[in-house]
């Protein structure tokens, strides 16, 4: 019997490391298929891809008629990049709505990309939250801008009625019975100068450096993968010391094919990433039998 | 034979209050669900777009459906509709940087838009100037600016409301600024920052009606829902946003249900939203104020 909703949630709070797959069909079908997915979590990819609600309303309802998951979880995560990125607060507060669209379709989290300032992160969170919430709210954080009206759809696809869904639609572990995972990409050269500031802000659960992202902000065409030039090799741990000193989980892939996947996984593990990117379903059986992981999945 | 395009226009030239049906959130932006929906018994269609699918490729197969399907019984092409934008009035620069929302919409054909949390009079006059034709002048001075919406979407539109695309240009302004504008643009006056304002945002020209949004109004004074019994200070919240309206000339949107929409008429509500019951609350409320156009 699962004890929460977001099933990443439960995990982390286990201890246990996540493996992320991603939907690239948002058809009605596809969410049903992927209801039964190996990963933690999907990723919905919409900084590039198409912004279609409508799509992604289809795909949620998939994944509840598809589901339950072999964890017992209505449907797994779907974490979302979206359209707008953080280059400032003002940037943020004048993308606000596609926070509101996202959500009320019943996601469980949201990847701001080019996350670049602690402005634009506090906007963001404060995007995210309904404006009665009060935890964190002070001088890193304001109140809750996410207005009323979408809690019933989002409600239907979580399963639990439109006042369940406000009490638990609040970024954890700020709020410890919230449902929704924020997270940052701290991915250019100006997001690395406040990485720290930025991931300190109240409400924010994981970050990643995003290599293909800071290596063009570095002058690199074509540094996605490892080996990695000195510079953005410390970029990458500027960003995990950051995510570390605000106790957030930091994502991280390593795709150096010239090992093995369990040599991958390893190396991750090694380094402290608790979002392990781009391992595939081998990876996570690897991995989690290496963390002794418990819940089905 | 219609004197307007706009129904619910029509309707309050008449001194008639008005009534729509239609959620902030999950239409059924379908061809289908149009032509199911040309003959509402609604003087309006809402369409929530500030939570529900941005779906513009669904409008505009829904105001296809609704042209196919009509016309109404009250002999309009289409019902009116009016759609909740996702983009909120947060400030000047929000409405700014989110105008290409208003152009897409309107666009589509539909006869106004309502702008959820509209905090400040500058947000609320880039609304209005985002919806307006730059050719246009009424009203043009300290209060407003010219319009900003730019040439392109007008053939799409007049389709949906059956003129030609240089009617269409002239028609599509705001209600009652421009006395032959078939636009109704509305406000949410919905959270404490929006109420701090509202004398001021009520009073920019072209805006028609405005709302106190109880659910949102709530949530920012701390309560999760509306409380019941409902707390003075959201009375008096209610009663400052329905004073401001009064004051500017505007059309005040509240509920009502069938036991209290004699009452609210009688109070001065224009525009009503009749919940799941609506139909029966429009018929009990269009007998009390003598309604003769048939919907």
């Amino acid at each position: 019997m699962p004890k929460r909703i977001n099933r990443v949630i439960e995990l982390l709070e286990q201890g246990q490391p996540l493996y992320n797959t991603a939907a690239h069909d948002l058809s009605y079908e596809n969410g049903k298929a992927m209801s039964q997915t190996w990963g933690d979590y999907i990723g919905v990819e919409m900084e590039h891809g198409s912004f279609d609600m409508s799509a992604l309303d289809e795909f949620m309802r998939g994944l509840v008629d598809g589901g339950p998951t072999p964890s017992g979880h209505r449907t797994p995560p779907v974490i979302m990049t979206i359209p707008t990125d953080g280059a400032s607060e003002e940037v943020v507060r004048a993308n606000a709505w596609m926070m509101k669209q996202c959500l009320a379709r019943g996601i469980h989290g949201i990847l701001l990309c080019h996350a670049e300032t602690p402005a634009a992160v506090r906007a963001f969170v404060e995007s995210c939250r309904y404006p009665f919430q009060t935890q964190g709210v002070g001088d890193n954080l304001g109140v809750g801008r996410r207005g009323g009206g979408g809690q019933r759809g989002a409600a239907h696809i979580w399963g639990v009625d439109p006042q369940e869904y406000m009490k638990l639609a609040d970024p954890w572990p700020l709020n410890p019975d919230g449902e929704l995972f924020l997270g940052l990409k701290l991915e250019n050269t100006r997001a690395l100068a406040n990485c720290e500031a930025s991931a300190a802000v109240p409400g924010i659960a994981f970050a990643e450096w995003g290599p293909g992202d800071m290596g063009l902000s570095f002058g690199y065409p074509d540094a996605h993968d490892p080996p990695y030039p000195d510079d953005l090799d410390a970029a990458r741990l500027r960003v995990k010391a950051a995510c570390d000193a605000a106790n957030i989980a930091f994502l991280c892939g390593w795709n150096d094919f010239t090992t093995t996947t369990e040599a991958r996984v390893h190396k991750l593990m090694a380094d402290g990433v608790k979002i392990l990117s781009g391992v595939g379903e081998d990876g996570a059986t690897i991995g989690r039998a290496l963390t002794d992981r418990t819940m089905p999945v | 034979m219609p004197k307007r395009i706009n129904r619910a226009i029509e309707l309050l030239e008449q001194g008639q209050p008005i009534y729509y049906t239609g959620g902030h959130t999950g239409a059924d932006l379908s061809y289908e669900a149009g032509k199911r929906m040309a003959n509402t018994w609604a003087d309006y269609i809402n369409i929530g777009m500030e939570h529900g699918a941005f779906d513009m490729a669904g409008l505009d197969r829904f105001m296809q459906g609704l042209v196919d399907g009509g016309p109404t019984a009250s002999g309009h092409r289409t019902p009116a509709v009016i759609v909740e934008v996702p983009v909120d009035g947060g400030g000047e620069d929000i409405i700014r940087y989110n105008a290409w929302q208003f152009r897409q919409i309107l666009a589509r054909g539909v006869h106004g838009i309502l702008l959820c949390n509209a905090e400040t009079p500058g947000a609320v006059r880039a609304f209005v100037e985002s919806c307006r034709y730059t050719f246009q002048n009424i009203g043009v001075g300290d209060l407003i600016g010219r319009g900003t919406r730019g040439a392109g979407g007008q053939a799409s539109a007049s389709h949906i409301w059956g003129i030609s695309p240089d009617e269409y240009l002239d028609k599509a302004d705001p209600w009652p600024l421009n006395p032959n504008g078939e636009l109704m643009l509305g406000l949410k006056i919905e959270n404490k920052r929006a109420l701090s304002n509202c004398e001021l945002s009520t009073r920019i020209s072209g805006i028609s009606f405005a709302e106190w949004g109880p659910s949102d109004m709530s949530m920012s004074h701390g309560y999760k829902g509306l409380p019941n019994p409902i707390p003075p200070e959201l009375v008096a919240a209610r009663e400052r946003v329905f004073n401001a309206c009064r004051a500017a000339g505007l059309h005040f949107l509240n509920g009502a249900t069938t036991d209290s929409v004699a009452d609210m008429i009688d109070e001065g509500v224009m525009v009503i939203s009749a919940g799941a019951n609506g139909e029966e609350v429009a018929r009990v409320g269009r007998a009390h104020s003598g309604r003769s156009m048939p919907v």
